[in-house]
């Protein structure tokens, strides 16, 4: 009965800490905004309220239009009228009610035109009715008489949208040839707009096993019929279709291409209707999520609320929505069969200023957009999105500074970096001459001052252990330029565990640098929220589950290597991460989005020599041909896989097992 | 060796068993000094038990002479009423006689024939019960149904006893008995089950009873409204159109058990519903075992032409038990009756009194009847205001729990300056989030957090604030624990219905009842210390529970026991405040926040009115949603201006987004500096009504669309016009 919305289950890692709040007039739904740059969804406050509920004695809304002057149409698909119903709720007329030949049967679809004139898909009698202003009867539109029209096509038209030239776009119940369009004169011109049919991995999969007579008993698979469909003030044209799969919402110009581009919105698997109101803005309604979604002008998902629910006693809360429509001040309405109702909300005053200010965002509008961005923040310093639009605007203020700081709140790489990069080219304008200096100066320094430290060192009589210490530390270097012959060095001595643990912690210190300093274009996210242990294991397993499949293999496939060989050797193949985190860490930090290249170069460069140390550490360790080491990693490489999804398994089974021991502790001790 | 050691093992032994004695005698006197005081230093009197007699003695059968047309009989009358009934249906006249109008149990013989609905549902419109019985043994087990005054197993019996006239019902097959006993009163009708009148002896048991459903039952189109108690209080009318719904208003007296509450539906937080007909209406005030009666509104059209409310006497609850942890719950309801006595009184009203405000009006008195309101508040020259101020929280960062401070005390002090040399004359502060590391653990709150300056800073703080003349309450939760207190859930938790203990959803669960009183003691010594003036008690004012040990603790004893920590917190510091303010908290707090303002938006709600307000404004100071935490700032505070509440805020000295990773995290804008200037005007605005501080409001209506009009004591008027967002204070003379 309850669906819980899949963005509850997103907020889950807000619930957590959504202790009990105090009780007050709360809304029987939550509004949720969709982080873009994140990716979360989390709780803000209304952006919309209920605010009419509009009975009139409606038998069956089914579907609902809105017209230019603010009108809404409302099929009563049971009472064979449409309704008529002004801005403030009242009755303005009915329509199709009376005897005669404008009497409707069943319809299903309504579309008022910019004149006034009402196009009704009077699906009972399968037929297009068309009526005056007033509600005059004017004429009719039959099926259409052409060749073109599948022979089999039934003309039971339930949804219908109709452009500035008069041309009808009809969609039919269940028809996967899309919209139908019928020109003024009621001649067709073509299906418009069909969906695409999925083409799925395992209907691929399918193809390629089954038989002819098994695929014929397969679920055909077929293009999805279109739900419902609107049209914008700019012409596009918007169909819904529900199912799973992208391409739910598509935003259609007149020659019956995507605009969208097939693109996955968020919240559309079960959409019932879509909407669009004057600025583009996209308001989808969803029963599988349960939720009234806005979407900006591009798809992208940005508020969330309502609810669905068919035992609903509550204002905000529907029963069996059917249709919605948005008016000029930005009322969504919504039609609802369940509770023959129309349920009406209204923005709050925040919502006004959030919506507009991202619809200015969205225009590009940025500097317009301050004022509404700046009273968002007053009324809610969580909004990430703020920060965004503030961002914006300091970048055409000039303001960099303030800009790097609202984009890094908001999580924005490509706003950041563009802040960054004027950022680093003013400071390096001033500080050009005296960076080069510094840098001559170090090198110079580095030179001179490395051979006097030799020196110095060389003159000293150091104790014999921290000699070998040294020298071990020294190799490392020398793994790194001549690995055969470091590796061949490193088998024939062992070297101190000291050693081994320091080039170990080293790895982990780099790693831990490399979680909470890398440059914030490379990891944009809230350093304190980062779980450091599960990080590091992440980073540990794989050199751990390396070296114990290394030594199974290999002992297995004759390699001479011993276990100590084995660590000692992938110890050292550490050696290009240990030289080149640093220089990665400090580079990231400098560089923007468009040079983001050199540092993934460098970060390639660094993994395919970490790859070449453990292959040929393997080669050397075990003694083997060339060929065979190939074959050997990748048995190993087979065997770490292998290793993995044993331990997944067997983490997942006793996970089991440990949650029956919980339960079984919980019934004990809560129960007796 | 063993010889030799032999002489020093007694004294070795000796030593050990003297470290011992010591070591337990420190932890003795540890614990004993850390012992929780026990609700017993409260000194509450005890409980009332079912005590209602029940009549059993020579039935009474009235004559036939003395019937009239439709065959009621006269059995009761006093100088204003005079009670027929009917010897067969049972159904009852109440005649007000300075009125001149008769209330009917159910809807007259003649006027149901165009009645569409049949079977079941039209004998309970013609019954003034409706018991509800489940099966307790075989295929009948936990199945659900029906019987009212037409089923053909029933016995009445008529009994008059020395104040009323009991009729019993016995359904002979189910053997099941229940007596309801009638009285008239000063003004109007009490009606009684006595819980020793129940007898359950087959196999049946009795789920829930309605008693006069259709009283004062009214068609469609009719001039009146139903009153329910969804928020400050709300109207049916008779004359809407109406959604489709599949349910009518259907609510428990505050709030539901435990385990099912309602997202966002604000619990009943007064015991009374009413009807308006024409020139006359009621309004009924459950008083015995309300906590576990149900007020039931059916819109007409859902289960008959009527409109219809009553109360509805749950006498077990229904749950899903778990068998096993991979088959499905099933559906069972408790075994055990709740063993208690029933009562609703209905005070009929007519004339002028006969609306919200006259029904409001009459619940006032009953509060006071029971000397529960208090006095009257005294005069003030300038409204307080409630400002809250969030010290800080905790949050998770790195991996551990980690303090946030949002406002240190010596901020709080500035802040609060700041305020008052902006011409804001009386604060109320309540501080919260001052618990060491965060508010969650519910076992350690001292010392107060050293990131706030720990508890010099707060004793600091508190003494300025007196220095300024303002009280300083702290806010404290001693209902909910969070599961990382070192307290265990097993022995302290409140249990649910399937006897485990209850958690919620974010895994906390709910403290016993004395256990809360403990913890509140204990705060309230060590807060008494450092000066402070009283606690803003968390949930004491919105909550109640029935903890289902094996014997369970009732939803009354829960509220005598917070009523007694509330009674206590005034006694001991000054002052206690709560949220919602649920009526059994009234005349044990001096201010309620969050007040119920709004409406629950319900459908079958048609109209908010300020039922709860009326009876409490001039006794009880009470506040809206904090000013910046509306959803609509302009009209949320015209609403507690027309309502007449309090000015309120909830503020934090930095930026609120710090707090955005705790629990805090809803409260989403907070920063003093954005908000300073807003509560200036605001609390000029508010101002403007100080004179009506300690005013009763007796009239309140609508005038137009969108503007109301409220009326005082002293002939004061608040006319508030949401249309073009503006408010009027007219003053009404001297006072």
């Amino acid at each position: 009965m309850w669906k819980r919305m899949a963005v509850l289950v997103l907020a889950t890692a807000f619930l957590f800490v959504s202790a009990p709040l105090p009780a007050s007039a709360e809304l029987p739904y939550r509004t949720y905004f969709n982080d873009a740059n994140s990716g979360d969804w989390s709780r803000i406050q209304a952006v919309y309220v209920p605010d009419r509920t509009i009975s009139l004695s409606l038998e069956e809304p089914v579907d609902l239009f809105i017209g230019d002057d603010d009108d809404a149409y409302v099929v009563d698909r049971a009472a064979n009228r449409i309704v008529v119903i002004r801005r403030d709720g009242t009755l303005r007329r009915t329509i199709g009610d009376a005897e005669g030949p404008g009497a409707l049967k069943a319809p299903e679809g309504v579309f008022a035109a910019f004149d006034g004139t009402v196009y009704v898909a009077d699906t009972g009698n399968e037929r297009i009715a068309v009526y005056s202003r007033e509600g005059r009867w004017i004429r009719e539109y039959k099926k259409p008489d052409s060749s073109y029209l599948p022979a089999d096509t039934y003309f039971v038209p339930s949804k219908i949208v109709v452009d500035k030239r008069g041309v009808m776009y009809i969609g039919i119940s269940g028809s996967e040839l899309g919209l139908l369009r019928v020109d003024p004169d009621g001649r067709f011109t073509g299906a418009f707009g069909s969906n695409k049919a999925e083409q799925s991995y395992s209907n691929w999969l399918k193809h390629l096993i089954l038989n002819k007579e098994q695929l014929e008993k397969e679920v055909a698979n077929r293009p999805r019929a279109i739900t419902n469909a609107t049209i914008g003030s700019d012409g596009f044209i918007y169909t819904a279709s529900a199912g799973r799969g992208s391409g739910n919402i598509r935003k259609l110009n007149p020659g019956g291409f995507d605009t969208f581009r097939n693109k996955a919105l968020q919240n559309t698997e079960g959409i019932v209707d879509v909407a669009v109101d004057r600025e583009g803005f996209l308001y989808g309604i969803d029963s599988h999520n349960a939720a009234l979604t806005l979407y900006d002008p591009l798809g992208n998902a940005l508020f969330a609320f309502g609810d669905i629910d068919s035992e609903s006693v509550r204002k905000g809360v529907f029963g069996f929505p059917t249709s919605l429509a948005v008016n000029s001040a930005f009322e969504i309405w919504v039609a609802d069969s369940k509770l023959k109702n129309i349920q009406t909300f209204k923005r709050t005053p925040f919502g006004e200023n959030v919506l507009t200010a991202i619809m200015l965002f969205a225009k590009g509008d940025y500097e317009k957009s301050k004022p509404y961005w700046e009273s968002v923040s007053a009324q809610n310093e969580m909004f990430n999105m703020t920060f965004q639009g503030l961002g914006k605007v300091d970048l055409e203020e000039k303001e960099y500074a303030e800009a790097i700081e609202n984009f890094k709140t908001a999580y924005d790489v490509d706003g950041y970096s563009q802040a960054f990069w004027e950022v680093r080219y003013a400071w390096l304008q001033r500080h050009l001459a005296a960076l080069f200096a510094v840098v001559a100066a170090a090198c110079l320094g580095i030179k001179y001052g490395y051979k006097a430290a030799r020196r110095r060192v060389r003159a000293r009589a150091w104790p014999p252990r921290l000699v070998r210490y040294f020298l071990e530390l020294k190799d490392i270097g020398y793994v790194l330029i001549h690995p055969y012959h470091a590796f061949y060095k490193l088998k024939e001595r062992t070297v101190s565990w000291p050693v081994i643990v320091a080039i170990l912690l080293a790895a982990v210190g780099y790693k831990v640098l490399a979680i909470y300093f890398t440059g914030f274009v490379f990891n944009p996210v809230d350093t304190s929220q980062i779980n450091l242990p599960n990080k590091l294991i992440f980073f540990a397993v794989p050199w751990l589950t390396w070296i114990i499949a290394n030594y199974l293999v290999c002992s297995v496939r004759g390699g001479e290597g011993r276990f100590r060989e084995v660590v000692q050797s992938s110890t050292y193949a550490l050696a290009p991460y240990l030289v080149f985190s640093l220089p990665l860490l400090l580079l990231s930090n400098i560089v923007v989005l468009e040079e983001r290249v050199l540092v993934d170069a460098l970060h390639q460069a660094m993994l395919i020599w970490l790859l070449c140390l453990f292959f040929v550490s393997m080669q050397v360790i075990h003694n083997f041909e060339f060929v065979e080491t190939i074959r050997n990693s990748l048995i190993t490489a087979f065997a770490i896989g292998i290793i993995w999804f044993f331990a997944f398994i067997v983490s997942g089974l006793t996970f089991n097992l440990y949650d029956f021991f919980i339960q079984l502790y919980r019934e004990a001790i809560y129960f007796g | 060796m063993a010889e030799r050691s032999l002489p020093i093992r007694p004294r070795t032994i000796g030593i050990l068993f003297a470290a011992l004695l010591v070591v337990l005698g420190f932890v003795s006197i540890l614990s004993g000094g850390e012992a929780l005081p026990t609700p017993k230093e409260l000194n509450l009197p005890p409980l009332r038990t079912a005590a209602m007699p029940d009549y059993e003695g020579q039935p009474w059968q009235p004559g036939a002479a003395e019937a009239d047309a439709e065959g009621f009989v006269p059995a009761l009358e006093n100088g204003k009423f005079a009670l027929r009934i009917h010897p067969q249906t049972t159904q009852i006249i109440v005649a007000d006689k300075a009125g001149g109008y008769d209330w009917r149990s159910n809807p007259p013989e003649a006027s149901l024939k165009d009645e569409t609905v049949k079977g079941l549902l039209l004998s309970n419109l013609k019954s003034p019960i409706v018991l509800e019985y489940v099966g307790t043994q075989g295929d009948d087990r936990s199945r659900r149904d029906q019987l009212n005054a037409s089923s053909k197993e029933l016995r009445t019996t008529l009994t008059r006893y020395d104040r009323g006239i009991q009729v019993t019902y016995a359904f002979e097959k189910k053997r099941i008995r229940v007596v309801v006993q009638y009285e008239l009163t000063e003004l109007g009708l009490l009606v009684r089950v006595p819980d020793q009148g129940i007898r359950e002896d087959g196999e049946y048991a009795l789920y829930s009873f309605d008693v006069l459903p259709y009283f004062g039952a009214a068609k469609a189109g009719e001039d009146g409204y139903l009153f329910v108690p969804d928020g400050p209080g709300g109207l049916i009318n008779f004359n809407a159109s109406r959604s489709s719904l599949s349910q009518g208003y259907v609510q428990q007296i505050y709030g539901p058990e435990i385990s099912r509450k309602e997202r966002g539906q604000q619990p009943i937080a007064f015991p009374a519903f009413g009807v308006k007909r024409g020139d006359h209406a009621y309004v009924a005030v459950v008083e015995n075992g309300k906590e576990e009666t149900d007020i039931k509104a059916m819109p007409a059209g859902l289960k008959s032409s009527y409109y219809n409310v009553g109360a509805s006497f749950k006498y077990r609850e229904e749950y899903l038990r778990r068998t096993g942890r991979l088959q499905n719950p099933v559906k069972a309801v408790e075994t055990d009756r709740m063993k208690l006595d029933r009562s609703v009184e209905y005070r009929l009203l007519s004339g002028s009194k006969a609306d919200y405000v006259g029904m409001a009006e009459s619940y006032r008195s009953r509060l006071q009847e029971d000397g529960r309101l208090g006095s009257k508040l005294a005069p003030v020259d300038h409204v307080p205001l409630n400002l809250g101020i969030i010290g800080g929280n905790s949050e998770e960062a790195y991996s551990r729990d980690r303090y946030v401070a949002a406002t240190t005390f010596a901020q709080a002090a500035d802040m609060v300056k700041e305020l008052k040399n902006g011409g804001v004359d009386r604060i109320r502060i309540i501080y919260s989030g001052w618990q060491d590391g965060g508010d969650f653990n519910a076992t350690k709150r001292f010392p107060i957090e050293s990131k706030l300056g720990g508890k010099k800073a707060a004793q600091a703080f508190v003494d300025e604030m007196h220095r300024l003349g303002f009280p300083v309450l702290f806010e404290d939760n001693f209902v909910y624990v969070d599961v990382r207190s070192a307290v265990s859930a097993k022995s302290n938790g409140a249990r649910g219905i399937d006897g485990t203990v209850f958690f919620t959803s974010w895994n906390d669960f709910l403290l016993k009842p004395s256990l809360t009183v403990g913890y509140g003691l204990e705060t309230a010594g060590k807060l008494k210390e450092i000066g402070v003036d009283g606690i803003h008690f968390n949930w004491l004012g919105e909550t109640t529970f029935r903890d289902y040990e094996r014997a369970p603790t009732e939803r009354a004893e829960t509220e005598r026991l917070y009523r007694g920590l509330l009674d206590y917190a005034r006694k001991e510091l000054g002052q206690a405040g709560v949220y919602q303010g649920n009526d059994f908290t009234i005349g044990a707090v001096d201010y309620i926040a969050d007040f119920p303002l709004y409406s629950n938006y319900n459908l079958i709600v048609d109209e908010s009115v300020p039922f709860y307000p009326i009876a409490l404004h001039g006794y009880v100071p009470y506040y809206g949603a904090p000013g910046n935490v509306r959803n609509d700032y302009e009209r949320e505070f015209l609403k507690a201006i027309e309502y007449g509440a309090l000015p309120s805020f909830v503020l934090t000295h930095d930026p609120a987004r710090k707090l955005k990773n705790t629990p805090s995290s809803y409260i989403y804008s907070s920063r003093f500096d954005e908000w300073k200037e807003r509560i200036r005007t605001e609390y000029r605005d508010f101002d403007r009504l100080s004179k009506l501080y300690d005013q009763a409001i007796v009239d309140h209506r609508k005038i137009a669309d969108d503007v109301f009009v409220t009326v005082y004591e002293n002939g004061a008027t608040v006319t508030v016009d949401y249309g073009r967002n503006t408010f009027a204070v007219q003053d009404g003379g001297s006072r």
